[in-house]
């Protein structure tokens, strides 16, 4: 066990430098010219050349990567050139380790969009999890249990209903009609959990249902088939020839196994919206990850948009990591093989 | 030179914009209550979708900025007066300094003299050194960049070899000498001698290049966002990009030595990270603290239809902003004279109203300089407001080249640009050409039409400009002498290429006129000639700025003179 | 064959004999009047999308010439009810510029339909390719493929199709010489497509792994029978039913992600018609002119419910263990 841990983090590594490296490749090493995006009206060649060596882009694609991968772990100054820091210390700005880089079109460091972003995206994911966590396994469970009769044909199709709306279609109107129109609940603005928890949820209530809904239908559906499914295996007839009570055997038997692949499920899910639930965040104008990255693009702003698609692709692949382990752990029928 | 740099916002195009002393002519739909003394307290909340690229004086060249800055936190020389309503014309008072300016009898020599008692937000007192200093930071251009560059155009210090002022700024130093001889600091009075008349320089004065830096506070690049007050309030903890800040009251400053601000709000917020259609959404919808919010965004045109549900909280003013189009004159079709007089023939300026909202926000136009100018010349459209495709054709048969004449029409994305070309495409093709659209991004899209590779590409731009003060000299030349635009590197603000000696000539002519009227008349004439003799320019509408303020606030007005927005001095919050 | 009848049995009179799984498969399909249902909407919508372009040159829809006329007031929004709805103009006009909206839903479904049935093509194509010799190649290739798709799961598709799209879409616009719409729907086609795949590879190496041990493959080996005829002879045709649902439930996540993108302004744009074009400037009009936005979101989640109750209708019939209670 100790030993699968230990291999599975060293590929954890793996996953990451190769994640990192190609999308510095991808973004860095195209044709196109990323210091021309950082210069907008009446752009002089000189402020064009100024722009490239402060931000690094005079230099190889390995090297700026190199740098990046020590500034990951060391941090850095910025601006990238050292010429420049000696000839303007007073323009020398300090990027701590973990430094994700420095975005030129905000006049910071990334760091500092990520530490105002994230709380935002977190609020938004856990709310919506635990909302979608309640209606789906539970609508599931309920569907299962009423095979055939109309409880679960009613279940059955507002999940595919759910399922098939479009996100950013209910948000809107549920934007657009519960919020500016009627005025039920106030449109939607962050307030930090820490400022005042009542406001925090209030204003959360309407993303939370709009990102919970196509999770929960689909959850609902997951719920339903894997319960379906235990529920009919033998050991469960056993158990009820046994004379368990019915309860009993659905609670400790039926829904334990069927927990298994959910959870799963439900950890992967959940570490891809940590790093950002974009179309939530879109329409709802909340600046998490999600909105940080999509505006990153409006703008142009490559060294934001390599980094974010960095800090999402390394909540999935730990996500995925801690799903194993958690895994091995849970379900004594899995042998795991590195 | 004067060079100019228009930094675009992704949602309005704001530059410093100025009606001139001869009236205005734009319209309201319920202003707001009458000038009635505010009440203090309250908080005050400044909605943006537009993030604010600099704070540091020198920097700011933004219409917004210069005059929110200036009415916050950055008091100048002089400055413009508030209006009582949306309409009224504001004119030029002290702020700093005693008077409105003292000019010699042949307009080269200006001198101030700054108040007693006014003061920094530490409680420093602020001195004819520091406006000396926070001058001279324009020079540094490599590190003090985006500002305007009048002081480097106007002040006399000598030109380098290479065009450059031979004064390289404070943190250099090279040519200080130069630069204390013209500007010269006696006590609370300080003297510009400059290289040419300049009747109004009090009038360039105005903007917030022009106001004091204390030399102790200045770090340079990252001096951008670190606000250090002259005004009625201060920044409370940080300024960050995208998101905003907030102000408190600064104690320093002494409201008997301020005609201009009442700074009746206690406290002011300041969010810019929403996007427009979000902020008009809640102004509209007044909840909450949305009541005491006033913006500085044009409304979006999806939200125009819903202003109507602000009633009494809403203004449509004249904007200082012409839409044009610039035909290419490096590609093959648009160096034709016939193919560009079709185009202009064809163009239905009519489908571009409509699709920016109709004619309250938007007026035909067939003229570069705005209506609000003296030199405003009222050229007649050249076939209406829908044009006239069939006789476009015609031209164009006769032009020599075959039908039909495939070009490229490149604009600014934006869904209701999207719209009008896509409307404006329909005559055109009508009229023989073969129209192919090409939407590009705001952030990238002046830099394209300045790229050289650009000129084999695309046959006709569109493009915005608004004079920078209300002066036509600062429309004509920016955009259309070759001389100061046209490089090896690009066509500079010429974005078509228009490259004509005789044009050139009369420019030069008319910067000679001595007299102001008539100089302005010859602006006027220079624009006929640019729109119906050479066809460089296709005037196509004048914008009009809609703009929504929450139902708590009072004293919102639109200082049409000074930028076009609502003058935060006299706002107040009803409690 | 025919299907054994209570009486029958009873008598002992007829033998009982087994059906096929494709037998199996009609009869709960036939029973199945919801699936059967949603495909007839899925051939109706696809029809419709095939043959937009040819009703637009016949001049029976227009989507693309301005009506003036019927919009007005500030904010030009569509002058009468429901956003403009007419007898002409079914579901109304564009605020703005008086398009006809049906036409251009109609159209945009082609160009979103196409989108998305090109690259649920990629992703099966691609998917199924690598599953094969992902199962039947074992030891390093298996482990290193397993490893590629591991790589590829790991980026997370809708933020790389955002990031990608501007430098990619430029790109191809060089390198093929087109216009910004072909270019943008190869981009969208290929990096949907691409990351369509490593879900279905898994699906497709997990059946290929059962099937391997089969007798048919003992047997076709022991008859000589080279790698690429056992790949795609005899493994192939055991895979059309997992291929079939999966590229059935692909279609609808394909038209959600290009919708969802051209919400965002990604992808296909203005003034080419898509589910993502439109709705990305109807979103803006939602207080305005609400029908704007809701006519052409009711017929994209319409689409999108229909290709998804076939897929799950599909799914449940082709399940052999789906009889039991």
């Amino acid at each position: 066990m100790f030993y699968y841990i230990v291999r599975r983090l060293a590929s954890v590594v793996v996953m990451l430098v190769l994640i990192t490296g190609t999308t510095y490749a991808l973004f860095f090493a195209s044709p196109l010219d990323p210091a021309k995006y950082t210069c907008g009206r009446n752009c002089t060649p000189s402020i064009l050349e100024g722009n490239r060596k402060a931000l690094g882009y005079d230099q190889p694609v390995y090297v700026q990567y190199g740098k990046f991968l020590a500034g990951l772990v060391a941090g850095r100054d910025y601006p990238d050139n050292a010429q420049l820091r000696t000839d303007h210390p007073e323009q020398i700005v300090h990027c701590p380790a973990p430094c994700l880089g420095y975005s030129p079109s905000q006049h910071r460091t990334i760091n500092s969009m990520v530490g105002d972003a994230w709380p935002i995206s977190i609020s938004i994911a856990i709310g919506a999890f635990i909302l979608w966590m309640i209606v789906g396994v539970g609508g599931g469970i309920i569907a299962a249990l009423n095979r055939g009769r109309w409880p679960d044909r009613i279940i059955v199709g507002l999940a595919l209903v759910g399922f098939s709306v479009p996100t950013f279609f209910i948000g809107l109107v549920l934007l657009t009609f519960v919020a500016i129109k009627w005025g039920a609940l106030p449109i939607p603005r962050y307030v930090a959990f820490t400022d005042n928890p009542f406001e925090w949820a209030h204003n959360l209530v309407l993303p939370w249902i709009t990102l919970a809904c196509i999770f929960a239908a689909s959850y609902v559906r997951l719920t339903r088939a894997y319960m379906i499914e235990t529920m009919s295996e033998d050991y469960i007839r056993t158990a009820m020839s046994k004379g368990l009570g019915k309860w009993r055997i659905i609670f400790r038997h039926g829904l334990r196994a069927a927990l298994t692949p959910i959870v799963t499920a439900a950890g992967l899910d959940l570490g891809g919206l940590l790093g950002g639930a974009i179309i939530t965040e879109s329409v709802f104008s909340l600046h998490g990850l999600g909105f940080t990255a999509v505006s990153s693009v409006t703008n142009m702003d490559l060294p934001v948009i390599v980094a974010m698609v960095m800090i999402v692709s390394a909540f999935i692949v730990f996500a995925n990591l801690i799903v194993d382990i958690t895994y091995g752990f849970i379900d004594p029928r899995v042998k795991l093989v590195a | 030179m004067k060079r100019r740099s228009f930094i675009a916002g992704l949602a309005t195009t704001a530059v410093v914009a100025t009606v001139s002393a001869c009236g205005s002519s734009s319209s309201t739909t319920g202003g707001s209550s009458a000038p009635a003394a505010g009440a203090k307290g309250g908080t005050l909340y400044i909605l943006s979708g537009t993030a604010t690229e600099h704070w540091d004086p020198q920097r700011v060249y933004v219409g917004v900025n210069i005059e929110y800055g200036n009415r916050l936190f950055t008091r100048t020389l002089v400055s413009w007066s508030t209006p009582a309503n949306d309409t009224e014309v504001t004119k030029i008072v002290p702020d700093l300094a005693t008077d409105t300016g003292k000019v010699s009898e042949d307009g080269k020599t200006w001198t101030f003299t700054l108040k007693d008692g006014v003061k920094w937000e530490d409680g420093s007192d602020i001195t004819a050194e520091d406006v000396k200093y926070g001058i001279s930071r324009t020079y540094a251009v490599d590190v003090i960049t985006g500002g305007p560059n009048y002081a480097i155009s106007f002040i006399d210090i000598p030109k380098a070899a290479d065009g450059t002022s031979s004064y390289k700024g404070p943190y250099a130093k090279t040519g200080q000498d130069l630069y204390d001889k013209a500007v010269t600091v006696s006590g609370k009075t300080i003297t510009f001698k400059l290289n040419q008349a300049v009747m109004d320089f009090n009038n360039t004065v105005t903007m917030t290049a022009f106001a004091p830096f204390k030399a102790a506070k200045d770090l340079g690049d990252k001096s951008n966002y670190a606000i250090f007050s002259s005004g009625p309030y201060k920044l409370d903890g940080d300024w960050t990009a995208e998101k905003g800040g907030s102000f408190v009251r600064n104690d320093s400053w002494d409201p008997a030595t301020d005609t201009i601000r009442k700074a009746y709000p206690d406290k002011i917020v300041w969010d810019e990270s929403l996007t427009p259609e979000t902020l008009y959404e809640r102004l509209i919808a007044d909840q909450g603290t949305d009541k005491n919010a006033i913006t500085y965004d044009n409304a979006p045109t999806t939200a125009l239809g819903n202003v109507v549900n602000a009633k009494g909280r809403s203004s449509i003013v004249a904007s200082p902003y012409t839409r044009y189009l610039v035909p290419n004159f490096k590609s093959k079709v648009m160096s034709n004279d016939k193919a560009r007089q079709a185009l202009a023939l064809a163009t239905d300026r009519s489908a571009y109203i409509t699709a920016v909202g109709g004619p309250q926000v938007a007026v035909a136009t067939n003229s570069l300089i705005n209506p609000n100018l003296p030199a405003f010349p009222k050229t007649p459209l050249p076939a209406g407001e829908k044009g006239d495709p069939a006789k476009a054709k015609e031209l164009l048969q006769a032009s020599g080249l075959t039908l039909p004449v495939k070009i490229s029409v490149t604009y600014r994305k934006r869904d209701d640009y999207d719209k009008a070309f896509s409307a404006m495409k329909v005559s055109w093709d009508a009229a023989g050409f073969n129209t192919e659209l090409v939407a590009i991004p705001a952030k990238t899209y002046y830099g394209t039409l300045q790229a050289p590779e650009s000129a084999s590409k695309y046959d006709v731009y569109w493009a915005g400009w608004g004079a920078d003060y209300p002066s036509a000299s600062t429309d004509i030349p920016p955009l259309f002498d070759s001389r100061i635009n046209i490089t090896a590197g690009g066509p500079g603000q010429d974005y078509g290429y228009f490259d004509n000696a005789d044009f050139n000539a009369k420019i030069d002519a008319t910067n000679k006129i001595a007299d102001m009227a008539a100089r302005e008349k010859a602006w006027g004439d220079l624009d006929v000639e640019l729109t119906s003799k050479y066809y460089a320019c296709i005037p196509l509408v004048d914008e009009q700025f809609v703009f929504v303020h929450g139902g708590n606030v009072q004293g919102a007005f639109v200082n049409g003179t000074y930028t076009g927005y609502y003058d935060p001095a006299t706002v107040s919050i009803k409690s | 064959m025919a299907e054994v009848t209570m009486e029958e049995a009873r008598d002992g009179a007829v033998a009982i004999v087994g059906r096929t799984p494709w037998q199996i498969t009609r009869s709960r399909l036939r029973r199945d009047k919801v699936t059967m249902v949603s495909f007839g909407a899925a051939i109706f919508f696809i029809i419709l999308a095939a043959i937009a372009p040819i009703l637009t040159t016949l001049n029976v829809i227009d989507p693309y010439t301005p009506h003036s006329d019927l919009v007005g007031g500030l904010g030009s929004l569509p002058l009468g009810n429901l956003g403009g709805v007419s007898g002409s103009h079914w579901m109304g006009v564009e605020p703005g510029i008086g398009r006809d909206i049906f036409a251009r839903v109609i159209s945009g479904l082609t160009t979103s339909l196409t989108v998305a049935v090109c690259a649920a093509l990629f992703s099966v194509a691609l998917g199924t390719v690598i599953g094969i010799i992902s199962g039947t190649a074992g030891g390093k290739v298996d482990w290193l493929l397993s490893r590629i798709t591991e790589f590829v799961l790991s980026f997370p598709q809708t933020l790389m199709l955002i990031a990608l799209s501007t430098i990619v879409i430029d790109l191809v616009k060089a390198a093929l010489h087109v216009d910004r719409t072909p270019a943008s729907m190869v981009f969208m086609i290929v990096v949907m497509g691409f990351f369509g795949w490593p879900n279905f590879a898994r699906i497709i190496r997990g059946q290929v792994l059962s099937l391997r041990e089969r007798e048919f493959v003992e047997a076709a080996r022991s008859l000589g029978a080279g790698r690429g005829r056992i790949y795609f002879k005899e493994l192939l045709p055991h895979l059309w039913a997992p291929i079939l649902v999966y590229a059935t439930l692909i279609m609808p996540q394909n038209i959600a992600t290009e919708a969802a993108l051209g919400f965002l302004g990604v992808g296909i744009q203005a003034p080419t018609p898509s589910f993502g074009s439109i709705l990305n400037d109807s979103v803006h009009y939602a207080s305005a002119d609400p029908m704007y936005f809701i006519f052409p979101g009711v017929t994209l989640f319409l689409v999108v419910l229909s290709f998804n109750l076939l897929g799950d209708g599909l799914r449940d019939a082709l399940d052999p263990k789906a009889d039991r209670q």
